[in-house]
């Protein structure tokens, strides 16, 4: 299977991973992840993804005036999107569970 | 590059986004549009390049952040990938319920050595039924033991080939052998099929038939010192004997004739053999009048 298309569905986890821990902003937060390992990943599905999951009230937005340069838009998670973060990864370990146990049977 | 050069740059790429944008509705495309601007600021913050080069060309790229955002028909997707997650977690859960079956299967595939060995019997019992009378023996009510033409040595080898040979076609089912293999299935399984229908109606073949039954509606074992059936009606007895002592009940035209010709066999005359029939006794004096007394009761 392409990897692309396991990617487009745990992007949502993946962004909301990353900003658990510290707000960030745009290409931060595509760095941040493909650091982590998703290399595949493009600019457009991040922030395409940052602006479905701030549609849905999980995360919200400011901006942050720099010195050197133009304004940043900073994205931070709410409470919904923390408890939506940790439901998730609930499913996702579920998933992944049974997923090593079938792949396993299968290399046999 | 300046920072002038840089906007523009922006401004000429955003602007050739703007197209394919029309669909949505104004706040969607502009707030994109925005987005956009933004995302160009904070990539050629960090990356040198022109836009094309960093993000692509507008088009692909549009439809990249607008597949990410869920805005292909202009419709928000649902928050989480809920759609994407859970539809693997049941396709998951589904394929795990599959493991029932594949237990079975794996039972299946375990317990095929065995079927080897029974189709094995299965076909040297089909010689042997087609070659013996007595074409099986139960030896201590458990083995059965074939003779193929009414020789047990031949029997015992044509078992111990023809397991053999099963096992062999089943250990290595490719090209021929797989071929013979199915054969060899068909075969067991439609003899076994007629063995267990005619298992009622298996006489010993006729030692002197001349003149065979036909439109006989009865159906009985051939054992003449056994109990009958309990479906054969009262009356369908017929009594052999001689008047020395020596007789048997028999319930079958094929019994009968087998048991007529072993007294005969044993130094009976003829003319000293009775045939009991409903209470009346008679004394056939010839094999033709026996059966012609068999065929009139048994008709």
């Amino acid at each position: 299977m392409d990897s692309t298309q396991l990617l487009k569905g745990v992007l949502d986890l993946a962004v909301m991973a990353v900003l658990e821990e510290r707000d960030g902003y745009g290409y931060e937060i595509v760095t941040q992840l493909r650091l982590a390992g998703l290399e595949p990943i493009g600019e457009a599905s991040v922030y395409g993804t940052l602006r479905r999951l701030h549609s849905a009230g999980y995360l919200t937005t400011y901006a942050v005036a720099s010195d050197a340069g133009p304004h940043r838009k900073y994205y931070r998670m709410t409470e919904a999107g923390r408890q939506a973060l940790a439901d998730g990864s609930k499913t996702w370990l579920r998933f992944t569970q049974t997923m090593d146990v079938l792949l396993h049977e299968e290399q046999r | 590059m300046s920072t002038q050069t840089i906007d523009r740059a922006i401004g000429e790429y955003v602007g050739r986004c703007v197209e394919h944008l029309r669909d949505l509705p104004e706040s969607d495309r502009s707030s994109i549009l925005d987005d956009i601007r933004q995302i160009l600021t904070e990539v050629t913050a960090e990356l040198e390049g022109a836009p094309d080069d960093l993000l692509g060309p507008p088009d692909r790229f549009v439809n990249e952040l607008r597949g990410a955002a869920g805005l292909q028909t202009g419709e928000p997707a649902p928050p989480i990938n809920r759609v994407t997650v859970q539809g693997l977690i049941e396709w998951a859960a589904r394929l795990r319920s599959h493991r029932a079956t594949q237990w079975l299967s794996a039972l299946a595939r375990d317990l095929r050595p065995a079927w080897w060995v029974g189709r094995g019997l299965l076909l040297a019992g089909v010689l042997a039924q087609t070659t013996s009378l007595e074409a099986w023996r139960w030896t201590g009510g458990i083995l059965p033991l074939p003779a193929v033409f009414d020789s047990r040595v031949l029997g015992w080898v044509t078992m111990a080939v023809g397991i053999f040979g099963s096992v062999q076609l089943g250990r290595k089912a490719i090209g021929w052998r797989r071929l013979a293999g199915v054969a060899a299935t068909l075969v067991a399984v439609l003899a076994f099929v007629a063995f267990a229908s005619t298992v009622k109606n298996s006489y010993p073949t006729v030692l002197t038939g001349d003149h065979p039954f036909t439109d006989v509606t009865y159906a009985g074992p051939p054992e003449t010192t056994a109990p009958p059936p309990l479906d054969i009606v009262d009356g369908m007895a017929v009594l052999i004997g001689t008047d020395a002592g020596m007789q048997e009940t028999v319930y079958s035209p094929d019994g009968a004739e087998a048991v007529y010709g072993g007294f005969l066999a044993a130094g009976v005359a003829p003319g000293s053999i009775w045939v009991e029939l409903d209470g009346q006794r008679s004394y056939p004096g010839s094999v033709d009048a026996f059966y012609q007394i068999l065929a009139n009761r048994f008709r």
